[in-house]
């Protein structure tokens, strides 16, 4: 079988070469002509092709040596029959004369009259043997056989199957085989190969017996001739443990070749075999329903319950492992995510799982679904099996937690049910000890004991627990609060190790175009040590999420942020938010500063109490009661908060002047508003304009309306975006205005994969 | 289709007020045809069930489609339906005999989990080989 001999690839070197001349009986048309023109390709030996064919008169045989000619290969066609004992001297005598000593042979001869076994006689036998088994013994005859250092000869996989009205031809396969390791035995320093194929498809005896379609309908897979020639070289080129090997695609289960199956572990997903060509191939079924699969009620969208991506990940892992018997974990490379799998509420759906083998160490993996008939790839990846690889090496190095901080975020009362579907087992966000709108570290429960899977049912988790992997995905949501983020795909997930326990995941932002995000994530243990690394986590927004009725503090910071750079393009700020309690206002702003810039940049207070930072970023901090906005970014950055209060029409006047209250009712009206939470963006935009040094009667312009309540001012470069928020304990409704200059050539984006305070300038 | 068939002759005790077989002996007889099959085919299993091996019933259900007697003939017919991971799906045929027809009065059908005691919890263990081997020769 191909792959079982994956570990014996030393040694790659073709026994023929330039100077050679290889002799392909069979040769001008069909399987052998194929592989002759790619082993004449691959070595730069000479062809003597032999046939019966006339090339005058045979349009086939005449197109294959135009191609062979074609391709630059020195070649000779005689006509002769193999069967024939003087005609093959002659015409091995004829090739000789031209090219050179033969050194090397294909024995692709054969036919095959298919008969019922009833009615066959022994002239039909002798028939069939003439070509395969005489032709060898007459080519061989008219050869110098120690001058040979490769014979090949094609046989069949029927010599070992059997097939209805191929007795005489499965015969004939099996004796060619015979004689080919008996020539080995003889000649052990010529490289003998007997191959014995299954049938092709597009050339070759199957095709011409018209046989193809009604093999396929037992189970049985054409080889394609790309995939035919490939194998040949393969096996040419690398010293074989066998003599015979039997080279197939799925050859169904004929009770007369029966493969050695392991038994299939006991694991959720491998519930049913469907084919299994140990080594090579393996695909299995799994039926799903609530019952047998409870967590499928903890992972309902939209009243749809989805097979979640870590159960995805658990059965490609179940699938990969039983296919190698591997114990050690796969790496999953190139993870794609291309489709949900819907799973009926009431009733079975069948999920199928697939693997085959690629090369050594690696498996693609696929998962299918009766939903789609089973046509379309919903997961696929591949793994691979690493065999000695190196120390863990850490993404970053994670800073020690000396003492636990967790920031004012509840996941369970606010994200879990609102910004987070899931529910029950998925249920594991502790807390944040960091959030910002690129970049968070948050803390993971341990599982409970609540059974994945059904009573009676396999319990056995290859990856370990999926509830908390899958909560890994749910920290980086917190980061992206107005949309619903969903996986698509992974470039490589290694897992470390297999524990119980809490766990802290870090995940920074890579790159965003659009509604795709990049991510990359770090998993460790309550030790600090490393459980799991993401490199390349996909992500996509497929919806916008309902703004809270009231936004906890630490999610605001990321919505701002996340906000501005989509209303105003190229603008990069960073926001946080601190909700104050009885500290001070100015230590209130170094916090909110100190979650932007990390802890090891330098901020400076100028006199009139500005935040200023070494650097030629430029910060801001405002404050309304117990609440502290602050930003930073390249160019010019400002921002400020007001509670939205009732005033009388004279006291916004004096506030805002004329000019501004009138735009101020313009708002009102357009966003259909109270005319004090326009007046109070107005009140904002003055602000921010004030604290980026422009005077305070400079012109101001309404640029434009969000749907979703957000009102863009423009005052000359400045673009001032503007938006009213409840938060939690912070009284009435707060309005909040973040101006940023657009620079002409664009402001340039942090990399947000970088620590803040070491960032490029 | 090869089925594996217990013998039974109904008795008084089986039978209710109104002289009918009241309808849990029929479940019963579903437990009596799985032990002797055990007994007959698969007896390497049974020391098995003193030593942590536990075969534990899933589902169990009966379909009841003419009445039996006292002193009627009933022959129970079990085969396997299916075999999957650990669990065996097994059907009944319950037919009535007399001196030579034979007519059906039930249908059942039964799931069994192979399970292993380990302490306190039950965890699902592989069919014992002698056992899916035995129900090999019976499958539909």
């Amino acid at each position: 079988m191909p792959g079982s001999t994956a570990g014996r690839m030393a040694a790659a070197t073709y026994p023929i070469g330039p100077g050679d001349v290889l002799l392909v009986t069979g040769g001008g048309k069909g399987i052998a002509a194929e592989g002759a023109l790619a082993l004449a390709r691959a070595t730069g030996a000479s062809l003597a092709l032999m046939g019966r064919s006339d090339p005058g008169t045979d349009n086939e045989l005449c197109e294959n040596l135009d191609r062979v000619a074609a391709a630059g290969v020195s070649c000779a066609y005689v006509q002769a029959d193999v069967t024939d004992v003087r005609a093959v001297q002659h015409g091995i005598a004829e090739a000789q004369h031209k090219l050179g000593p033969i050194t090397a042979l294909l024995h692709g001869a054969g036919s095959n009259t298919p008969q019922l076994v009833a009615t066959l006689d022994e002239d039909a036998i002798r028939r069939t043997l003439a070509p395969k088994v005489g032709g060898f013994r007459n080519v061989l005859a008219a050869l110098d056989q120690d001058a040979l250092r490769l014979v090949v000869t094609f046989g069949s996989i029927i010599a070992r199957t059997g097939l209805r009205g191929e007795a005489d031809y499965a015969l004939a396969n099996e004796w060619l085989t015979a004689l080919t390791v008996e020539f080995q035995s003889r000649h052990p320093a010529c490289r003998c190969l007997a191959l014995e194929w299954s049938v092709w498809s597009g050339v070759g005896m199957g095709e011409r017996l018209g046989r193809v379609d009604s093999l396929i309908l037992q189970g049985i897979m054409p080889i394609h001739p790309d995939e035919g020639v490939r194998i040949l070289l393969e096996r040419v080129r690398h010293p074989q443990p066998a003599t015979a090997l039997v080279v197939s695609g799925r050859f169904g289960e004929p009770p007369t070749l029966k493969l050695s199956q392991p038994e299939m572990p006991l694991q959720r997903f491998l519930e049913r075999k469907r084919a299994y060509y140990p080594g090579v191939e393996l695909v299995v079924d799994a039926e799903l329903a609530p019952q047998t699969d409870p967590y499928l009620n903890d992972h309902v969208v939209h009243k749809e319950r989805l097979l979640p991506a870590v159960l995805g990940l658990e059965g490609m892992a179940q699938v990969a492992m039983a296919l190698t018997g591997s114990n050690s974990l796969p790496c999953f490379e190139h993870v794609e995510l291309t489709r949900p799998i819907g799973v009926s509420e009431k009733g079975i759906t069948t999920i199928r799982l697939a693997a085959l083998r690629r090369g050594p160490g690696l498996v693609e993996v696929c998962l299918r679904s009766e939903v789609t008939d089973f046509h379309v790839d919903h997961f696929r990846a591949l793994c691979r099996f690493e065999v000695g690889a190196g120390p863990a090496v850490p993404m970053w190095a994670e800073p020690p937690h000396a003492k636990p901080f967790r920031l004012a975020l509840e996941p369970g009362h606010d994200l879990y049910g609102r910004m987070l579907f899931h529910g029950g087992r998925f249920r594991r966000l502790r807390g944040y000890r960091l959030l910002r709108g690129k970049e968070c570290v948050a803390e993971i429960e341990p599982h409970d004991g609540t059974p994945w899977f059904g009573p009676y049912l396999p319990t056995e988790l290859l990856l370990g627990d999926p509830g908390a992997r899958d909560a890994c995905l749910h920290a980086i949501q917190a980061c992206i609060p107005h949309r619903r983020l969903l996986p698509t795909g992974i470039d490589r997930l290694i897992i470390h190790r297999i524990e119980p326990g809490m766990r802290v995941v870090r995940a920074r932002e890579r790159s965003r175009e659009g509604n795709n995000f990049i991510y990359d994530m770090q998993v460790t243990n309550a030790a600090g040590g490393l459980v799991e690394q993401w490199e390349g986590l996909r992500l996509r927004a497929v919806e916008e999420l309902p703004a809270p009725v009231s936004w906890p503090t630490p999610l605001l910071g990321p919505y701002l942020e996340r906000r501005l750079e989509e209303l105003v393009a190229g603008a990069v700020v960073a926001v946080a938010a601190q909700d104050g309690a009885d500290r001070g206002r100015s230590a209130n702003s170094q916090l909110a500063l100190r979650q932007i810039l990390g802890e090891t940049e330098q901020i400076f207070r100028r006199p009139d109490g500005k935040p200023v930072a070494g650097k030629d970023r430029s910060l801001s901090a405002a404050h309304a009661g117990r609440f502290t906005l602050a930003a930073a970014g390249r160019g010019r950055v400002a921002c400020d908060v007001e509670h939205v209060a009732e005033r009388a029409d004279i006291a916004w006047e004096g506030l805002l002047g004329t000019d501004r209250l009138r735009l101020a009712e313009r708002i009102s009206k357009e966003r259909a508003e109270d005319l004090h939470t326009s007046a109070t963006r107005l009140w904002n935009a003055l602000e921010c304009m004030k604290k980026a040094g422009l005077p305070p009667d400079a012109p101001l312009v309404l640029d434009s309306v969000a749907p979703d309540g957000w009102v863009l001012f423009r005052a000359g470069a400045l673009m001032i975006a503007s938006c009213v928020a409840a938060i939690q304990g912070i009284g009435p409704p707060l309005a909040i205005g973040l101006a940023v200059r657009q620079v002409a050539e664009g402001l340039q984006p942090l990399p947000a994969a970088q620590p803040v305070a070491t960032g490029p300038e | 289709m090869r089925c594996y068939e217990y013998r039974h002759l109904v008795s008084f005790e089986e039978t209710n007020l109104l002289g009918n077989v009241y309808y849990t002996n029929h479940l019963a007889w579903q437990g009596r045809c799985r032990e002797m099959f055990l007994r007959d085919h698969a007896p390497e299993v049974i020391p098995e069930l003193s030593r942590g091996l536990v075969l534990a019933t899933v589902r169990c259900s009966c379909e009841y489609l003419a009445e039996l007697g006292a002193f009627d003939e009933v022959i129970v017919r079990m085969r396997l339906a299916e075999l999957v991971q650990n669990r065996i799906a097994l059907a009944f045929e319950y037919w009535r005999k007399k001196s030579d027809t034979e007519e059906l009065v039930a249908r059942g059908e039964q799931q069994i989990a192979c399970m292993r005691r380990e302490g306190e919890r039950l965890v699902p263990a592989p069919v014992p080989a002698s056992l899916r081997q035995a129900l090999a020769g019976y499958s539909a």
